[in-house]
């Protein structure tokens, strides 16, 4: 076995995910199997190699947008124009 | 298609250009995509498509596409317009700015006529992971259409626009193009500007046409392609139009097929396609080995699970989408995720795992070697052969449920097309025309060729009437 249901769980913890049982189990065996099928992909395995920036990028610069009120209107909750967040601290 | 079907985009565009009423025509395909019993279309837009079809009948008449009518795959931006990307956490988002490729289609004189149905967040290849229902397929309804571009398949095949907006991860667009019978392309990595497309695998993807036939998708090209600032892989514009080389004569080229492309095929499309790439090739037609396709699947899905978890950290809930009642930043995110379908928790559980740091260097990293490894076989190849021709699929359009509940059977449909993506190169689908199920034939060329693949794809078009 390469994922365990041990494995499975911290890894959902990580990745804020919330599984009922039988969505950890399913996701297990799934996990698993794929893995299990991908493995021979590790006779490649190397120092990866570090990632070169490549492309022109435009300049870092704050651009103004013509209809802030359009992106306000998406916001799940809000107070007075300002996007309410869950309290983060007890 | 048949031939002379052929250049019937364009005639279009000229009898639009000439005064023919696009509101007509317009009218004509909102009236044809209202009964969809297929699903292509997840929203359908036709008052502002109406509005837009009078505005141009008032201006000046000019434009590439002027008239044409577009669906747009709905992980693209449209301003105005729901966007769901197929999945419950954005069932009432409406995107506030235009994706690039919609303001310069627009800008062509292109209507947008709604958004089309997909595998949540593009993870499938069938088209049946959609939140709002599958898709399916035109040529066959108790089949799948093919995915994630399984709506733009449809929309197609069924007539319901003349261009369809799709995206092209592994084989986006080229599967639903071989599986509903109609033609689509990927281009090189960096042609067609990705801002205001939902990433799935930014490394690998970007916006793609199907169409009836070349014609549409080389329009579609002429319209967007080139630089964008607000995306830095883009590269420039090739400094001729697409759609005329379609016209240009073919030149004498070398075809290749690779071997490992023809392992494990359902007979009649391996037949098809070899009786195919033998018409096209006209003699010149020799066998080349790519050994590292072998680990192609591999590559792909650990790579697409890495960015594809990275990604979906954006939605959160807190500025747009879904949001769960408030219980602290970690349950509310949590509960938020809770209404994703099960193909997209099991790529972020996935990608998350295999870029942990115990155990990055065994999966991730492996990955990336055997994407270098991909990419000089394919130069390899093209210093020997001009083009390489393969199927697009293994086999035809499956049914419904047929796979649904085995992710390695559902991956293994892509086995084909994900080798063009891991090799930034741009590859087609054309149909092989024949009796029962649509076949694709895929051709592939080297990276910034797209304009010999397209011319190629006319030529088979012209060769199989």
């Amino acid at each position: 076995m390469t994922v365990d249901r041990e494995t499975i769980a911290r890894v959902a913890r990580v990745a804020r995910l919330q599984l009922s049982p039988e969505e950890e189990s399913r996701l297990q065996a799934d996990a698993d199997a794929i893995l299990a099928y991908f493995s021979s992909i590790q006779a490649l395995a190397g120092e990866e190699a570090p990632l070169a920036a490549s492309g022109e990028l435009r300049e870092d610069a704050v651009e103004p947008f013509s209809r802030p009120d359009e992106i306000r209107r998406g916001f799940p909750r809000q107070k007075e124009g300002v996007a309410l967040v869950p309290r983060g601290l007890r | 298609m048949s031939r002379a079907d052929y250049g019937s985009l364009f005639s279009a565009v000229e009898a639009c250009r000439g005064g023919d009423s696009v509101e007509e025509r317009v009218a004509g395909f909102a009236e044809r995509a209202g009964s969809d019993p297929f699903n292509a279309y997840v929203t359908l837009a036709p008052e502002r498509a109406i509005a837009r079809a009078r505005g141009l009948d008032r201006s000046p008449r000019t434009g590439k596409l002027f008239g044409l009518v577009v669906s747009v795959k709905d992980n693209i931006a449209v301003r105005d317009v729901r966007m769901t990307c197929g999945s419950r956490i954005l069932q009432d988002y409406v995107a506030p700015y235009d994706a690039t490729v919609v303001q310069r289609l627009e800008a062509e004189g292109a209507v947008i006529l709604g958004k089309t149905n997909l595998d949540e967040f593009a993870c499938g290849s069938s088209g049946e992971r959609s939140a709002f229902g599958p898709t399916r397929n035109p040529r066959d309804p108790e089949r799948v259409p093919g995915g994630s571009s399984s709506g733009a398949g449809a929309s197609v095949a069924a007539g319901y626009c003349d261009i369809a907006v799709g995206s092209d991860t592994g084989g986006s667009v080229r599967c639903p193009a071989s599986f509903c019978g109609v033609t689509a392309f990927k281009p090189s990595y960096g042609l067609v500007s990705r801002h205001g497309l939902a990433d799935m695998a930014m490394s690998l993807e970007g916006p793609a046409p199907l169409s009836a036939s070349v014609e549409g998708c080389a329009l579609f090209l002429d319209a967007v392609c080139g630089t964008d600032p607000r995306d830095p892989a883009t590269t420039a514009t090739p400094g001729r139009r697409f759609r005329d080389a379609l016209s240009e004569p073919l030149p004498r080229l070398r075809f290749g097929v690779a071997r490992e492309m023809f392992d494990s095929l359902a007979p009649e499309v391996e037949r098809r396609t070899r009786d195919a790439a033998a018409r096209l090739a006209e003699g010149a037609l020799s066998e080349v080995s790519m050994p590292a396709l072998e680990h192609s699947l591999a590559a792909y899905y650990l790579i697409t699970y890495s960015e594809f978890a990275s990604a979906m950290q954006r939605f959160d809930g807190y500025r747009y989408g879904l949001r769960a009642p408030d219980e602290g930043l970690s349950e509310t995110t949590m509960q938020n995720r809770a209404a994703l379908g099960a193909e997209v928790k099991r790529r972020i559980l996935l990608g998350t795992y295999v870029t942990m740091k115990e155990y990055r260097g065994k999966w991730y990293s492996s990955a990336l070697a055997a994407r270098d490894a991909i990419r000089e076989g394919f130069e390899r190849a093209f210093r020997q052969v001009d083009l390489l021709l393969a199927p697009t699929m293994p086999f035809p359009a499956f049914k419904l449920a047929e796979r649904i509940s085995d992710p390695l059977a559902m991956y293994a449909a892509d086995v084909l097309t994900v080798s063009a993506n891991l090799a930034g190169v741009p590859a087609g689908s054309v149909p092989i025309p024949g009796p029962g199920l649509p076949v694709g034939l895929q051709i592939i060329g080297p990276r910034g060729e797209d304009a010999r693949v397209l011319r190629t794809m006319a030529a088979w078009e012209e060769m199989a009437g």
